[in-house]
């Protein structure tokens, strides 16, 4: 179930590569916010329902409230882009198959690196970052030690929720 | 750090932005601003005192520099608000922006762990942004939206860092020194820091560049990160900046990378073990970079100070630096080098006559910034280098 869960995860991140609209990109994280929530529930279930209310519903309605223009606008050079994620996934997934159950490391942690490398490249940073937020949560999950204060910083969005008042602020 | 000072020293800041947010006069803000940063520098001078560990010392250098900032700042604040690049309203945001910076660094250096540094970080970023772009203008809300997103995506890899210690350590480290360094702004993560120098209001510009960087350098130093890791990032920092301080910008965006390539030299030697050495640097390349932005960058010596830091380092790094392998002296030497270089040659001529002239309580501060620069490096009483050793040893 966490592996297929942090499959899916991962897979919806790639998806939310080719998306150009924004509406579309928003329903992707809420689903996203979903799958990445389950692993935290066994273990944490108040944890895991904050990190879905704030990453996969408030946010995503927030982002398409507030968005300018229906379309997601690439910046830099498309094939570039596509290359690089490629290598980020091959690498991540080589050097941390072994880590955790079920691979959840490795996805958690290419989902994190997709988001930061697309923020910084296409128009809509703040559901990139959404996205990274829920491959933290993934991570999260399987850490074996994992603290209260930890398991928050991983579900609370605050990273994205900035950058959001920001484009709120300075539109 | 437990105990009440260090609580206080975390509260105070924070309580006088919540005050700072109810003052309507820009006025009594300013006057508040300048009283707290005082109170701020009377509280951390006891830390000190009664504690002298590199934290209490990051705490006394944020509070020095946000106290002389905080008097260069109400001279400052008046010339912008006739110049129309800041309202009453902008006056506000900016007071309060300062003091939760101060608040989140002092409570990221005194943090109890490694999730409650991140999050004092996270407070001291989104304050660090306020502060930036409260100036009116496209440009700096452009320089304040990327300062936000480049080190929000670098507090999301040291989050990732973080949680990863217990599973992958040298990956986890990885992720820690590329986050953190954001904050420093270092390679790769670098791109807000010579904005958010030249965009920003003057005495926001400062504290936003000198300070927040400090605290990852702490980090490094107390995270077990690979030292090869450190000294290839410390490198490439130094390179980069070295390499683009030749380009022909303005005194501020100079200043920005001139601190970028030397905080790369700092990483380069907690990385190569000289942990005292590159933390007695932070503080000095705090205290120059202050004095140079303080003196508005038209001060000669003040610039002198910063140009031959480098110098100073090379001096200080080349023994541990050649203990590790001799053949790294080559990329740092010329790297510090091009940097010493290039800040030479845009020394300002004048001896800071005109504002001394125009405002000798303003230029106070840069002065007394200046003198401790001196101090430390060439004539550092015994004790103090001791405890400096112990501090970050």
């Amino acid at each position: 179930m966490i592996a297929v869960a942090g499959a899916a995860t991962l897979l919806l991140s790639v998806w939310l590569l080719l998306t150009r609209r924004v509406d579309t990109a928003a329903r992707l994280c809420t689903l996203q916010a979903l799958c990445a929530a389950v692993p935290l529930g066994d273990r944490m279930p108040a944890a895991a329902i904050l990190a879905f209310a704030l990453n996969g519903v408030a946010l995503p309605s927030a982002v398409m409230r507030m968005r300018d223009s229906p379309m997601l606008v690439p910046r830099g050079r498309v094939l570039l882009r596509w290359a690089v994620a490629f290598v980020l996934l091959v690498v991540t997934i080589v050097v941390l198959g072994n880590v955790g159950a079920g691979g959840t490391v490795a996805t958690g942690t290419s989902v994190v690196l997709l988001g930061l490398l697309m923020a910084d490249l296409r128009g809509h940073p703040t559901l990139y970052l959404l996205s990274s937020q829920n491959g933290l949560l993934l991570v999260a999950s399987a850490s074996p030690d994992l603290s209260v204060s930890a398991a928050l910083a991983a579900a609370v969005p605050l990273i994205p929720g900035l950058v959001l008042a920001d484009a709120w602020l300075h539109p | 750090m437990s105990g009440v000072l260090p609580l206080i020293v975390v509260a105070l800041p924070i309580v006088s932005a919540a005050v700072l947010a109810s003052v309507a006069s820009w006025r009594l803000g300013a006057w508040i601003n300048m009283g707290s940063a005082s109170l701020q520098f009377v509280a951390a001078c006891t830390l000190v005192w009664s504690a002298g560990t590199a934290e209490t010392q990051l705490v006394l250098l944020t509070s020095l520099v946000a106290m002389t900032v905080s008097w260069f700042g109400h001279r400052d604040i008046a010339a912008l608000l006739t110049a129309r690049s800041l309202n009453r309203q902008r006056v506000r945001l900016y007071h309060v922006g300062y003091q939760t910076l101060i608040g989140g660094i002092q409570g990221a250096a005194l943090g109890t762990g490694t999730i409650l540094t991140w999050l004092a970080l996270v407070v001291a970023v989104a304050a660090a942004a306020a502060v930036t772009g409260a100036a009116r203008g496209p440009a700096a809300a452009v320089a304040s939206s990327r300062l936000l997103v480049s080190c929000g995506a670098g507090l999301m890899l040291a989050l990732l860092g973080t949680l990863l210690l217990g599973m992958t350590p040298d990956l986890a480290g990885l992720f820690l020194l590329l986050g953190y360094a954001a904050l420093a702004g270092l390679v790769p993560l670098h791109s807000w820091v010579a904005n958010a120098a030249a965009e920003g209001v003057a005495p926001g510009a400062i504290i936003v560049t000198t300070l927040l960087p400090n605290v990852p350098m702490l980090l490094f130093i107390r995270l077990s990160i690979a030292p090869w890791l450190l000294m290839a990032f410390g490198l490439a920092s130094l390179l980069a900046g070295a390499i683009a301080l030749h380009a022909r910008f303005d005194p501020r965006r100079c200043v920005a990378l001139a601190g970028m390539a030397q905080l790369g030299m700092v990483v380069f030697g907690i990385g190569v073990g000289a942990k005292p050495a590159a933390w007695l640097h932070v503080m000095l390349l705090a205290l120059a970079r202050s004095a140079v932005l303080q003196s508005q960058c038209s001060d000669m010596i003040a610039w002198l100070t910063l140009a031959l830091l480098p110098l100073l380092a090379l001096y200080l790094l080349a023994g541990p630096t050649a203990a590790v392998s001799p053949w790294l002296l080559v990329p740092l030497a010329v790297g510090m080098l091009l940097a010493a270089w290039a800040m030479l040659e845009r020394c300002p001529v004048s001896f800071a006559a005109d504002w001394v002239a125009a405002d000798w309580v303003a230029a106070t501060p840069a002065w007394l910034q200046i003198a401790l620069v001196v101090l430390l490096a060439f004539a550092m009483p015994g004790p103090l280098g001791g405890w400096f050793r112990v501090a970050a040893g």
